[in-house]
């Protein structure tokens, strides 16, 4: 179907959203939370648009609204650059320094507010971290609480029992705040201790041991490099009697 | 000698069928009957309804029904909805915090008192509210707080 | 003679004793006396007037008793039939004694639908229920078609009474209207506002109406099951509402087959965990799925897809009360009552500094000026009246000078306020509206699910600055801060308690701007409330050295002897007030 974004004729899915439209056409919307791997979570807020839909003018988040024909979007205007402009001083406030978000703010020319009093940490509770868990990890982590004290933590703060140390929460975090040490025996992330498997053929690191277990079952480790070497030996061996 | 009417876990679980909608149910049913949602508790529902610890951890915390740690014997809610607070409830809260010697969301070293500010508990007209227990006073004055709570350590003291 | 002898049983009448009241009354009656009284002594849900209770009212004479003591039984049981005992019965503005409710100024103007029952039956009894009229809607509404019952909704212009001020009849028919295989009848009974309490006087002294209400509404949208999402903390409502479930179930109101007409509905109460936030309607279905109770962008509406992505109507308990009534008498009946765009009575619970707080059902369009003097009966102690906050977190205040207002759902809303669910607190000289803009951003920082920014973190700093103006630390940007915080909340939140957040700020804000700045500027509270901003001074003159306030202070502030005026010491004053409260001469005064 066809949109209107900023005047642009666009052409969309039906199952898409206005971001995803956008992002197709390389409109630029600002956001932090969105992550086209994981569910989206709607929380950070920065990719509000003004839309017009049946003579109804609205402001809505482009990651969470499906294009409808005939909608007419407008993705920059005074009220949506003075709702950014707080946004940002708000999750600066969050994350001081971060560079996605400084880089965001120079963009848009918008200078930090020091009356927000900054929070400890650098989390903007996106939660990305969360999502990429339950998909790609094992659901070690979770929102607790609510409320202005909410955060994102392991059951009691201590090492999760099932946490496999994929990092790939630390991966998708916009704001870099997961610590990740990662040393030549192993790794520690949320105050858990792994230690690396290694390919028993040529020793580079294929993850920590329980990640690599819940990843493929094998009891051999074997990196990718190797493995299809070795299926590259077995197809000789059997093709090679062919010939 | 309490501990010998309390349920075993899987006695509660069993109450529900193994689906995620209840979960936020059974919670209220440990709470219920522990007092407490014990690392324990936490690990059997998780096994039960085989939703990650994380979730559940989640949902305990999220909600206000439900405490990780072992509440007082004797829990005086201090109600601060609107009609309570222009009433005096803040200074109801001090009298208590004083009565007790310890703040809002803190159990006194014996087990037997709590303290929780709560929401409006639905009895605006008769603001303010203390509820001791399960006892509901209403438009406590100033200095009453602490008759309850005196009346309160009496009573605890005729059951033990 | 036969007598029967009403004694309110709600929460409030029996945290004042009224169980015991009961149980005198029955003992006396069982003496064997003379006087044979039938039918009997009947528990009945929320009179609305608690602070007056306990209340008993004898039928048929229409006679009622305030504040009634087991030791005033004796007395009322010689009087029946005879002249009432002049001492328990109310006191009009004028001094003299009323005897009926219809003479009593607090409940004169009022006109009960939604709470027509509520303290005249007995909530645990089907049958009384149904002698009122029960069911009787239902039976209507099974004799037509869905289709029919929803127009009659829609011509009774009812809008949801839990805030939204929705159309429930535009709302039940988009449901009606979307296909599925499934859907949810829900009712919400997850009254958070502080403040509020007609929904828990509902569902404990009349519960069969909601249960009513409920199947009526699930016969019109096509649903098959239903969820009444009842707060935690509401234990006798809980109670009433799951015998009442029972007793519908016993009588073929609730299950298969549905008096003979082949619908076939049932429903459970689901138990709320303790979070304002559960009120929003798709973070309570998200409870009800048992997850955490966050919001979820509704740009498709719940009737298209709510509780388990299958479509769903969530109407409030007030609401579902009104349905049966309809479907009885008619949407038009209804209609009569009300404003152009607000049909129908509303329930309101007038609290705070009022001589009479209760609760107040009369026509939509009432103006505050009536609520508040005539009904209330104005501020107690002769003090100034200053502003009501209507709707709660999400409301704003209303001041004198908007007294005349008709109270509807537009008007309010016109004036930066809001009905929301119907909660009406008066406050008087000595309310800080600082101090109440702060009261309400601190629940709302607690009570916020914590997903979208602009709710969380706007609150965290509202939170912070208006912390700091009400320790007279505050600066006059702060209120540039604040504005631009609250308008950013009120743009680009998730879910209505963000977008409704700051509207307590802004609100006081524009009437009470003079308030803030002398807060900041002259680092004073005009109230005489702000802790940090005050201080309690002895009146020498005044002072008669009695040692009352000393023997009170907690931290023995106090100081003095015999035949000259004490003294306060600051440094060591908490300000928490007790002298002045404990003086009996008023010598001690704030500033």
């Amino acid at each position: 179907m066809n949109i209107l974004i900023d005047g642009k004729q666009v052409l969309a899915q039906p199952e898409d959203t206005i971001l995803m439209a956008a992002r197709r056409e390389g409109i630029f919307i600002p956001s932090l939370c969105y992550n086209e791997a994981t569910e989206p979570t709607h929380s950070c807020r920065l990719c509000m648009v003004e839309i017009q839909e049946n003579g109804r003018a609205d402001m809505v988040a482009s990651c969470a609204y499906k294009v409808k024909e005939g909608l007419v979007v407008t993705t920059e205007s005074e009220s949506l650059y003075q709702v950014r402009k707080t946004l940002l001083r708000l999750l600066y406030a969050q994350a001081p320094e971060n560079s996605s978000i400084v880089a965001l703010m120079e963009r848009y020319q918008v200078v930090p507010k020091e009356k927000l009093v900054p929070k400890e940490g650098q989390c903007i509770l996106c939660g990305l971290c969360v999502e990429a868990c339950k998909k790609l990890g094992a659901a070690a982590i979770s929102t607790i609480h609510r409320g202005v004290i909410k955060e994102v933590n392991t059951p009691y703060g201590i090492q999760a029992k099932n946490c496999i140390g994929c990092a790939s929460c630390a991966g998708f975090c916009p704001t870099h705040c997961i610590t990740v040490e990662d040393t030549e025996e192993g790794r520690t992330i949320w105050n858990k201790k792994f230690k690396w498997a290694r390919c028993e053929v040529c020793g580079a690191i294929v993850g920590t041991e329980q990640h690599y277990k819940a990843s493929t079952g094998d009891t051999q480790v074997i990196c990718p490099d190797c493995r299809r070497k070795t299926m590259t030996d077995v197809f000789a061996d059997t093709l090679g009697e062919l010939y | 000698m309490e501990e010998e009417n309390k349920k075993g876990i899987q006695e509660v679980l069993d109450e529900y069928p193994k689906e995620q909608r209840h979960a936020l149910a059974i919670l209220q049913s440990v709470q219920k009957e522990y007092g407490f949602i014990s690392p324990n508790s936490l690990m059997a529902i998780s096994q039960y309804l085989e939703t990650p610890i994380s979730e559940l951890f989640s949902i305990a915390t999220f909600y206000k029904a439900l405490s990780l740690t072992k509440k007082g014997k004797i829990v005086i809610k201090v109600c601060d909805g609107t009609a309570c607070h222009i009433r005096g409830s803040a200074q109801i809260l001090e009298e208590c915090k004083r009565a007790l010697q310890i703040n809002e969301g803190e159990t006194t070293p014996d087990g037997l008192f709590s303290i929780e500010v709560v929401n409006c508990v639905g009895s605006c007209a008769m603001a303010p509210v203390v509820i001791c227990g399960e006892e509901y006073h209403g438009n406590v004055q100033i200095g009453q707080a602490a008759e309850i709570i005196d009346q309160a350590k009496g009573g605890v003291g005729n059951h033990e | 003679m036969s007598k029967e002898i009403l004694v309110c049983c709600g929460t409030g009448c029996i945290a004042k004793g009224s169980q015991s009241v009961v149980e005198e009354f029955q003992k006396k009656l069982s003496d064997g006396k003379d006087i044979k009284i039938t039918p009997y002594v009947k528990k009945v849900g929320c009179n609305g007037f608690c602070e007056n209770g306990p209340i008993v009212t004898i039928l048929p004479d229409h006679i009622t008793y305030y504040k009634v003591a087991p030791k005033d039984v004796e007395e009322i049981i010689g009087n029946l039939g005879d002249t009432p005992v002049e001492r328990l019965l109310y006191q009009d503005d004028k001094g003299n004694r009323v005897r009926s409710r219809e003479e009593n100024p607090f409940y004169a103007p009022q006109y009960k639908i939604a709470l027509r029952n509520t303290g005249l039956i007995d909530p645990g009894n089907i049958e009384e229920y149904i002698k009122a009229g029960g069911y009787t809607g239902l039976k209507n509404a099974l004799q037509t078609s869905p289709e029919q019952v929803i127009r009659q909704v829609e011509k009774s212009g009812i809008r949801g009474r839990g805030g939204g001020g929705f159309s429930t009849g535009r709302k039940w028919r988009s449901c009606y209207e979307a296909s599925a295989d499934r859907k949810y009848m829900l009712c919400n009974g997850d009254e958070g506002d502080p403040g509020a309490f007609m929904d828990r006087s509902i569902m404990e002294g009349d519960p069969h109406s909601v249960v009513e209400g409920l199947i009526i509404g699930a016969y019109a949208i096509g649903a098959s099951q239903g969820y009444l999402y009842i707060r935690d903390e509401y234990e006798l409502a809980l109670r009433h509402v799951q015998r009442a479930i029972e007793d519908a179930r016993k009588k073929g109101y609730l299950g298969k087959n549905i008096l003979g007409s082949g619908f076939a509905f049932d429903c459970e109460i689901v138990r709320g965990g303790g979070a304002f936030v559960c009120g929003e309607s798709s973070a309570l279905m998200a409870s009800i799925e048992g997850k955490v109770g966050e919001p979820r962008v509704k740009y498709i509406r719940s009737v298209v897809k709510g509780l388990f992505d299958q479509p769903t109507v969530l109407n409030n308990v007030e609401t579902l009360a009104n349905i049966p009534y309809i479907l009885t008498h008619g949407g038009e009946v209804f209609a009569k009552m009300g404003t152009e765009g607000s049909k129908g009575t509303k329930v309101f619970s007038l609290v705070g500094k009022v001589n009479r707080t209760g609760l107040v059902e009369v026509p939509m369009g009432i103006t505050l000026r009536e609520l508040v003097f005539q009904i209330g009966g104005g501020i107690p102690g002769n003090k100034a009246f200053k502003a009501v906050q209507t709707g709660g977190p999400s409301g704003g205040c209303i001041p004198e000078s908007l007294l005349d207002l008709p109270i509807d759902f537009d008007t309010l809303k016109e004036k930066g306020s809001m009905m929301g669910s119907g909660g009406v607190i008066v406050m008087d000289e000595t309310t800080c509206m600082v101090d109440l803009a702060r009261y309400y951003i601190k629940f709302l920082s607690e009570e916020s699910c914590g997903k979208c920014t602009p709710c969380r973190e706007g609150l965290r700093h509202m939170l912070d600055i208006l912390t700091r103006i009400c320790e007279g630390k505050g600066e006059l940007e702060d209120l540039d801060l604040l504005e631009e915080l609250a308008i950013t909340a009120t743009k680009a939140s998730l879910c209505e308690l963000g977008r409704t957040a700051a509207n307590p700020v802004l609100s006081t804000l524009h009437y009470f701007r003079g308030e803030y700045e002398a807060h900041i500027i002259n680092k004073r509270c005009p109230a005489g409330a702000c802790r940090e901003l005050i201080r309690f001074t002895i009146l020498e003159e005044d002072c008669k050295s009695c040692g009352i306030c000393a023997k009170h202070c907690p931290v023995s502030a106090i100081t003095g002897e015999l035949k000259k005026p004490y003294t306060i010491h600051q440094d060591i004053c908490i300000r928490c007030g007790n002298c002045k409260v404990k003086c009996p001469f008023g010598a001690i005064y704030v500033e």
